[in-house]
């Protein structure tokens, strides 16, 4: 049932695409750090985007809320993402092996830098990778793996646990994946 | 970088928690409550409420009573419901419960919802007020819109299985849905098919009434277990087609079969009296397709049209054998040759054919090699996807059930593409392993003797 377009790239000789894809931006993570992408990479994040259209964006884009070893990350992303001739698939299996090699910390770090650069994809990819730790886990385990300090007296917690008596069971083994 | 043991999820913005949230069961969200202070009211928010199966099965055995956990869910909800999904058959949960979320559900703006009745029930009316619905997906109704009804406007996938309509509102009905993309229709009462049959003085079929307006939206079309013994759905499916100027992909699948001269004769004389123009029509997949002469004549009708994908499949073994009714598909060999005689020298001819051509009989080949010279491929068309034949040697001193096979067609071929096409040309009870030996040699290794015995008839 393949029945995609044969010629998913060379055919489209758009002028403004090619020069998006040869000229370059600086972007300047909070710690000072500077990385230089591609337009068109760039512009996968709605954000710069916007900036880079409302020409605010002179030659360096300062990004404060993203350190550098995030934004490194990002850019990864972003340059996998604007590859010519990289496939559906292989952007995909790309994703899977980009987040599954996150530790926790470094998830937040990422959600958060692409929350604020508006990169859909990303975004869509580490909340599924952190959904993921929390799928068919007991409270205690989910509480464990992302440090969360319950604040529940342990009558309160009875009492919910009456309240919605259905949903406590049928959970994984408190084991880590 | 993030520090390991600071709780950093709860801090983030409400809408990415959200999104999260989105992504679990219901079960698994409403968990998130006791996890602290801050959690406690954050799963109430979610606008995707989906009861399937996940959730029917983790819930403990004592708890039977769904209808009352939907109800408590629905209560404490706080904020826009966008989708309502109830996936599950539950004793429980009685049509008048799901008239009841339907009152609830009527005061938000549901874009996607789904119900399965557990015996067929006039739907609450309320459903019909769900103006900003875009996904219907209804399991065993009956569907009694009011006069009043104003239509689904933003309505682009509706999928009916066992639903039923009064004479003449199925139509009614369909056109005030301008935006349906997507309509697929499975076992559906005898009544929505009568209602679009036009029955003359004599009582017999004449031309079938096109909709009272065309479906222009209209790309995939999917129609299960439809018969074609019986001239009423043959129409019903004509009536759809007709009307359906862009579609794109048509996807049938055949049930009880029994040759009917009546219905070949009707479909001949729709297709050459009723000027079916079906000029987008691409994609066409026939599924338990036997090769009757009905059949035939629809494969016709629907050739005035430049497929370039035309799929058959076969009932399988299990599926001959569990329907009474059905006749003993008719011998590959001369379906291939029906096939050839339609196909040969057209222009047009569809560029993939897919169906399983298996068997060392009688002048098949020949067949084939007429088959194959007409198929115009392209340069660019890639090359796998050719018609997998094959002559048949069997080693009976091998393990397990082993059929060697060749490909007849001198074109070059792509054994990913042969294998991913091969088990669902076959459709084994048991599956089967493939495996390329030599040039253009490959070995199917099957697990039950009558999946064997199966292809090699």
């Amino acid at each position: 049932m393949a029945r995609k377009n044969r010629n998913p790239v060379g055919k489209n000789v758009d002028p403004e695409a090619q020069k998006k894809k040869t000229r370059t931006l600086t972007l300047k993570s909070s710690d000072g750090q500077e990385f230089s992408i591609s337009e068109s990479a760039a512009v996968l994040s709605i954000a710069i985007e916007n900036m880079v259209e409302d020409d605010c964006a002179g030659g360096v884009i300062p990004l404060p809320l993203v350190d550098g070893g995030t934004l490194a990350r990002v850019i990864t992303y972003l340059n996998k993402h604007a590859e010519d001739g990289a496939s559906d698939e292989e952007k995909r299996k790309f994703d899977e092996e980009f987040v599954s090699g996150m530790e926790m910390g470094v998830l937040f770090d990422v959600v958060l830098a692409a929350n604020y650069l508006d990169i859909r994809g990303l975004l869509r990819e580490v909340r599924r990778r952190i959904a993921d730790r929390m799928k068919n886990k007991s409270v205690e385990w989910v509480r464990k793996t992302f440090h969360i300090e319950s604040d529940f007296t342990p009558e309160e917690e009875e009492q919910m646990k009456k309240e919605f008596a259905w949903a406590w069971e049928g959970v994984d083994s408190d084991v880590d994946d | 970088m993030g520090g390991c043991e600071v709780d950093r999820i709860s801090n983030l913005p409400p809408d990415i928690i959200d999104n999260i949230l989105k992504l679990l069961s219901l079960t698994d969200a409403v968990r998130t409550s006791i996890l602290s202070r801050g959690w406690r009211y954050k799963w109430l928010t979610i606008p995707h409420l989906v009861f399937d199966d996940n959730f029917l099965w983790k819930l403990p055995d004592r708890h039977t009573d769904i209808a009352s956990i939907i109800s408590q869910v629905l209560s404490l909800h706080k904020g826009s419901i966008v989708k309502f999904s109830l996936e599950i058959y539950s004793p429980s949960i009685q049509s008048r419960d799901i008239d009841d979320y339907l009152l609830f559900l009527s005061n938000h703006r549901i874009k996607e919802c789904k119900l399965y009745y557990s015996s067929v029930h006039p739907i609450s009316l309320f459903l019909f007020t769900f103006d900003h619905l875009r996904h219907l997906y209804l399991v065993c109704v009956k569907l009694r819109p009011l006069s009043t009804f104003k239509g689904f406007g933003r309505l682009v996938r509706l999928h009916l299985e066992n639903v039923h309509f009064a004479p003449g509102e199925f139509k009614l009905f369909i056109c005030k849905c301008p935006m349906l993309e997507y309509l697929q229709i499975e076992y559906t009462g005898y009544n929505t098919f009568a209602d679009l049959e036009n029955i003359d003085f004599f009582g017999r079929c004449v031309v079938p009434l096109q909709l009272p307006r065309d479906l222009d939206c209209l790309r995939i079309l999917r129609l299960l277990l439809i018969s074609f013994t019986c001239i009423s759905e043959v129409s019903f499916a004509l009536c759809l087609i007709k009307s359906s100027p862009n579609m794109h992909n048509l996807e049938v699948k055949l049930s009880e079969r029994d040759d009917m001269q009546m219905t070949a004769e009707y479909l001949m004389k729709m297709r050459k009296e009723c000027g079916f123009s079906l000029s987008r029509l691409d994609y066409v997949k026939i599924e338990c397709f036997s090769g009757c002469e009905t059949e035939m004549e629809f494969v016709k009708l629907l050739l005035s049209a430049a497929i370039s994908y035309l799929l058959f499949t076969f009932p399988s073994f299990m599926q001959v054998r569990s329907a009474i009714c059905w006749r003993r598909p008719m011998a590959v060999s001369s379906v291939v040759a029906a096939i050839a005689d339609l196909v040969v020298g057209r222009q047009d001819c569809p560029r993939r054919l897919h169906f399983p051509l298996f068997g060392p009989s009688g002048n098949m080949d020949s067949d084939l090699h007429r088959l194959s010279a007409s198929l115009s491929l392209t340069e660019e068309e890639d090359v796998g996807e050719v018609m997998p034949t094959g002559v048949w040697h069997t080693d009976p001193t091998a393990h397990g059930f082993l059929v060697v096979g060749r490909l007849l067609s001198s074109r070059s071929f792509h054994p990913d593409a042969l294998q991913s096409t091969l088990p669902s040309v076959f459709n084994p009870v048991r599956g089967m392993e493939f495996r390329m030996i030599e040039g253009d040699r490959f070995l199917l290794k099957f697990f039950h003797a009558l999946d064997r015995q199966r292809v090699m008839d």
